[in-house]
């Protein structure tokens, strides 16, 4: 229209002048417009500003206390890690001095957070702030999570002598196994079991006795298994405990070198033929032999060798075809099979091997004790049998035990065994048995060093520290 | 050459186009409009600044009480006084003697919280409250008393909650945190 030479009259001449101005002016965007809307820009985001700066001033407070809470949560879990351990009996460190700080100790992360701790064990009553006979141990961790730590001081003790009398390994249950325990083809247990696995019951198998799995497992039976409760198989149940099971490793102390090995067969006689025992390379009759090795012992063919000293250090014992050991009248005896590594032997070797109507019995009837204590090995298999018919202390009215944390043990075609027994599996079948001598429930042996079960440790102090660490574990706590 | 230098002015002063009367009454207007925002935002952070201020203090001072309060119940021992407006802990206090001045090792106290009348004070005194030091005022401006709560029930508690409301006008600010006290018998080390 402006365009337009024929519409150039004086009215429309000076509209389309203020048009064309304005264009102009907003086409070179001059004047004070820019100025204007970067004025209001400015403005609204320095309000925005001081309303963002505010926020995160006021939440700064709850960040930092989330993370001390992390931080201290960590810190927590140091001192659970390290009393894991000395709850399993094995300190978490070593100090360079005795009854000094040992540490620090990288612990598992948690949540994020990183953890260390130090420990160490506080001799004296005194020391340790707590009254009776206990032993008490002091950890100090630190938690630290997104910069933020936390650390902390925990004191904690056994318990008081008097109300935490010393039980050994089988003071719940006869039957214990630190992996699976599996019962196959007719096996029965009469007495009460403890696994850190399933337990499994097939084909016709009874477990007699309350029962225990590890965390998280479970009793698995087949249709014609059987569980009672009870050790004569007559109340059935359902109700089996979930707990863990310590196993203490065996300790020999100096029984390899201080022994009663020495007795063979001097005092420890042959009845039957000599030729069909064998103990340290050599026949009872004195001939060399390659039919045992070093601190082994072989009986054979109707022949049996009698017992009457308190401690041995086996390497093997093997018997076979009827072949008996048998253990004098009120002796208390305790054989310890050395370790794999210090017989020389390899991986899978049967340190206890029972075949053929074999047995292990008192000499004259009477009740006797007798613990076979397998020092084993975390690296090379060793193996207990029992197999055809043997029997280990057959009127079971004895203590016998077998006590084999590290070894896999089995239990095959109606052999017998009354007492207790620990291994790292164990393994029935075929009509396989294990009694005990009190039935289900405690089993206590006297006159037998077995490992102590690790003394349980139970915090009694628990103190904040300042988070930084310090020259000593425990300043500023 | 002169009228070169006259042309050149005049070019320049078209150039300075300047502003209508429209342009600067808009601009004048848009400009009040804003400052006049600003201004009235400004004025009002300017009034509430001292009630933040002292909002912002409290909330702070109260972060700190009830971190030390659940600090010192965490590592507490027993509670010998149980209410919602007190609370006495026997607990471990980092200090030379108790009621005294701090020290880098801890020592068994007994540490005494009191609230009334919008104001919550600690005391330090030896465990059995023969000798005690001075309260100290911990937390003010708050709206209800009733800061302590227990589980299972007051005679024995294994659990305290702790909740400091702040405020004493609208909408009360309120902090809260609870601890299980690690060594207490009832509530087990730990």
């Amino acid at each position: 229209m402006c365009s337009s030479p024929q519409n150039r009259n004086a009215v429309l001449a000076s509209a389309c002048s203020l048009f064309g101005a304005a264009r102009r002016r907003l086409a070179s965007e001059g004047g004070f417009a820019v100025p204007t809307v970067l004025l209001m820009t400015v403005a609204a985001l320095g309000m925005a500003g001081v309303a963002v700066t505010t926020s995160i001033q006021g939440q700064s407070g709850t960040v930092r206390d989330q993370g001390g809470k992390a931080a201290l949560g960590v810190a927590e879990s140091g001192v659970s890690q390290a009393l894991l351990h000395y709850n399993r009996g094995v300190a978490p460190c070593v100090p360079a001095t005795a009854g000094g700080w040992c540490g620090p100790v990288t612990g598992m992360s948690v949540n994020g957070g990183a953890v260390s701790y130090w420990a160490r064990t506080l001799d004296s009553a005194e020391e340790c702030g707590v009254a009776n006979e206990v032993q008490c141990v002091e950890i100090v961790s630190l938690g630290t999570v997104n910069g933020v730590s936390r650390r902390v001081d925990v004191m904690a003790s056994t318990l008081p002598t008097e109300e935490s009398p010393t039980l050994g390994p089988f003071a719940t249950a006869g039957v214990l196994s630190y992996e699976d325990m599996t019962l196959d083809s007719n096996a029965v247990i009469h007495t009460g079991t403890a696994t850190n696995g399933n337990l499994s019951l097939n084909s016709n198998a009874k477990q007699c006795g309350q029962a225990s799995v590890g965390i998280g497992k479970e009793l698995k039976t087949s249709p014609n298994a059987q569980y009672h409760s009870n050790s004569t198989c007559t109340a059935p149940s359902s109700e089996v405990l979930q707990q863990e099971l310590t196993l203490p490793l065996v300790d020999q102390t100096d029984a390899a070198t201080n022994n009663d090995n020495h007795r063979l067969f001097a005092e420890d006689q042959i009845s039957g033929n000599k030729g069909d025992a064998c103990w340290n390379g050599k026949k009872g009759d004195g001939k060399a032999t390659s039919a045992c090795g070093a601190r082994e012992l072989r009986i054979d063919n109707k022949s049996a060798v009698t017992l009457g000293g308190k401690i041995y250090s086996f390497c093997k014992l093997t018997l076979r075809s009827n072949s008996a050991l048998y253990i004098e009248s009120g002796v208390n005896t305790t054989i310890y099979f050395d370790s794999p590594e210090n017989c020389l032997q390899s991986s899978g070797v049967y340190q206890l091997d029972l075949q053929s109507n074999s047995r292990i019995t008192s000499a004259s009837g009477d009740p006797v004790t007798i613990a076979m204590l397998f020092v084993g090995s975390q690296t090379r298999q060793t193996r207990i049998l029992l197999n055809s018919n043997t029997e280990v202390d057959g009127p079971c009215e004895q203590n016998f035990i077998i006590y084999a944390p590290l070894s896999d043990v089995t239990l095959n075609s109606n052999s017998k065994f009354c007492g207790a027994i620990a291994g790292k599996k164990i393994h029935l079948d075929s009509n396989a048995e294990i009694w005990s001598a009190k039935g289900s429930g405690s089993f206590n042996v006297g006159g037998v060093d077995l490992p102590d079960t690790p003394a349980h440790y139970t915090p009694y102090r628990f103190v904040e520290c300042s988070p930084a660490p310090a020259s000593t574990p425990n300043d500023g706590c | 050459m002169a009228r070169a230098v006259r042309r050149a002015a005049t070019a320049l002063r078209r150039g300075e186009g300047g502003l209508t009367l429209i342009e600067l009454m808009i601009a004048a207007t848009l400009g009040l409009v804003v400052i006049g925002a600003a201004m009235t935002v400004f004025i009002g952070v300017i009034r509430s600044e001292p009630r933040t201020t002292s909002k912002v203090t409290a909330i702070q001072q109260a972060r700190v009480t009830v971190d030390r309060i659940t600090r010192e119940l965490r590592q507490g021992l027993d509670t010998p006084i149980t209410s919602p407006s007190e609370l006495a802990i026997i607990t471990y206090v980092k200090a030379a003697t108790c009621g005294g001045a701090g020290a880098s090792s801890s020592i068994v106290c007994r540490v005494t919280y009191s609230c009334s009348a919008g104001v919550c004070t600690r005391r330090v005194s030896q465990p059995d409250d023969s000798v005690s030091g001075p309260a100290v005022q911990v937390a003010s401006g708050l709206a209800s008393s009733s800061v302590f709560s227990y589980l299972p029930d007051e005679e024995e508690p294994t659990y305290v909650g702790v909740n400091l409301a702040l405020g004493t006008g609208g909408a009360p600010v309120t902090l809260g945190d609870g601890v299980a006290l690690r060594n207490s018998d009832e509530g087990g080390a730990g």
